[in-house]
């Protein structure tokens, strides 16, 4: 599932790298930014899956508007990923289609 | 479709101010869940007054004396229905016999009606002003309402009455407070977006051009072709059917037709997609195919302005969370206002113009809901096919031509 990153920092070194956990696995991210940021250069490429198609999606706009890049995030579904800070130790998971509701 | 009913439907009048001692009744355990908040609000209105009656733990919890608990009234513990029935003749004489003596400035009854009804005749009989919340009114004109529906088709009109239990073996989600809903199997759900783009689908494979940002200013008729003035431009057919919305209104008349619709701005909210939580759409609560909650119920007179108002948007999802908690988790993903295209009577218009034969206006707030009325019905008339029988009753001479007072509409037509 993970492949090269498709971005990398500006500012090399790895000063400021945290520990994730994303679909049960540790995972190792840039300590700064969005979620959506951080899993995308550790080289994460797929998010979620549509509740339509079941279609995998990837983050699009990164500024709130466009909904691709929708987690569960620390328990809460749905949750986008580009608004919400990383934080150490955040226990992540793809969004696989619709939410749970009940 | 279901339609839910819960307490806020019921507007409550406030006791008089000087009311001192008040009788209360709620013999059910969903009836102490409304009576409880109710006296707790109640007492803080009017400092010193003293509640009794009948209620449950919840009641006495918010201050109420109570003569008769809930769980007497309730079925649990007894072993014949003679005895409970003689319970409740008891503690009816009781409750009459202190009416009777004046000892109650007035008298509030929470549903339970077999008992409340005559508690609520004691009261009349002693002159105690009697207060009902959440009231019988709601199945009594419901009922009434759905029976003249079928009335009005011939009798074939399917519908049931379902109280609480009965709704919840439908909609497992429905909040404490909803007390029921009527059902009838001959409403549903359409997909807005989709039946948009197949009616557009449908017109691109039967040659027809869309010219969309195209205002018709101006309508002429001559020699039997019509002529549609828009901007520069100009369209000749010699048919015209006017389906323009609001600009109906004045359009309609320069082709000697009568259609004086007029604005009235709904608003909706629209959740993320979920798995399904509702297998039914209710009247304003539904659930798409692909999973959104569509919340939406508000009419509003707004003009032309179809933008959005906390206070309208805050009630409309304080209501549906009422309705179904389980929306109170999800999140908005979006929020308008719309204009619908209202006639005074809510119903529609179709007719064919006499001064200007071959000129059609049709109007509706739903061209959803009556989707399949327009594509099996209007259409084959337009095209030269007898007119429905039922035609007739939908002309545009029924509002009068001098500017229409505004009637209040009903929620039937909140879609």
């Amino acid at each position: 599932m993970l492949t090269e990153p498709l971005f990398r920092p500006i500012s090399a070194g790895t000063d400021g790298f945290i520990s994730v956990e994303f679909n049960g696995r540790p995972l190792t991210v840039p300590g700064q930014g969005s979620v959506a940021a951080a899993l995308l250069a550790a080289g994460v490429s797929r998010f979620r899956s549509t509740p339509v198609s079941g279609a995998p999606r990837a983050p699009y706009c990164m500024m709130g508007v466009c909904f691709e890049c929708l987690l569960e995030i620390d328990g809460v579904a749905n949750a986008q990923a580009c608004l919400v800070t990383v934080q150490p130790g955040m226990k992540i998971r793809s969004q696989e289609g619709a939410r749970h509701a009940a | 479709m279901a339609r839910m009913a819960d307490a806020a439907d019921h507007k409550l009048t406030m006791p008089p101010a000087l009311a001192r001692k008040l009788l209360v009744v709620a013999g059910e355990m969903s009836g102490d869940m409304y009576l409880a908040p109710l006296v707790a609000r109640l007492g803080r209105l009017m400092p010193g007054a003293v509640f009794e009656g009948v209620g449950g733990p919840r009641a006495r919890e918010a201050g109420v004396k109570t003569l008769y608990d809930i769980g007497q009234m309730s079925s649990v513990g007894f072993t014949h229905a003679l005895q409970r029935l003689s319970f409740y003749r008891g503690a009816l004489r009781d409750l009459s016999a202190r009416l009777a003596g004046g000892e109650y400035d007035g008298v509030v009854l929470v549903d339970f009606p077999d008992f409340n009804l005559r508690v609520a005749k004691a009261a009349d009989d002693a002159g105690v002003p009697v207060f009902y919340y959440v009231c019988p009114q709601f199945w009594a004109w419901r009922r009434w309402r759905l029976a003249a529906v079928r009335d009005e088709v011939g009798g074939d009109y399917p519908y049931e009455i379902l109280d609480r239990a009965a709704l919840l073996r439908r909609l497992p989600h429905i909040g404490p407070t909803v007390i029921g809903a009527s059902y009838s199997p001959m409403d549903g759900h359409v997909n807005p977006l989709k039946l948009l783009r197949a009616l557009h689908t449908a017109c691109t494979q039967r040659g027809v051009t869309l010219k969309t940002g195209h205002g018709v200013q101006r309508i002429t008729h001559a020699d039997g072709v019509f002529t549609a003035h828009s901007g520069g431009q100009q369209f000749r057919a010699p048919k015209l059917v006017l389906a323009a919305g609001l600009g109906n209104a004045g359009l309609a008349a320069q082709v000697g037709l009568h259609a004086p619709v007029r604005p009235n701005r709904g608003q909706l909210i629209v959740t993320e997609r979920t798995e399904r939580i509702l297998d039914h759409p209710t009247g304003h609560i539904r659930q798409t195919d692909e999973g959104g909650i569509q919340i939406g119920e508000s009419m509003e007179d707004a003009g032309f302005d179809d933008s959005t108002t906390n206070s309208t948007l805050a009630e409309l999802a304080r209501r549906a969370v009422a309705s179904f908690p389980v929306i109170g988790q999800l999140n908005v993903v979006r929020v308008w206002g719309a204009l619908r295209v209202m006639t005074p009577d809510g119903y529609p218009i179709y007719q064919e113009s006499k001064s200007c034969p071959g000129a059609y206006v049709v109007t509706c707030h739903s061209g959803v809901t009556l989707a399949a009325a327009h594509a099996f019905r209007i259409a084959p008339w337009i095209n030269g096919a007898a007119a429905p029988d039922e035609l007739d009753a939908f002309r545009g001479e029924r509002f009068p031509a001098t500017a229409p007072a505004t009637q209040a509409l009903d929620h039937h037509h909140a879609h």
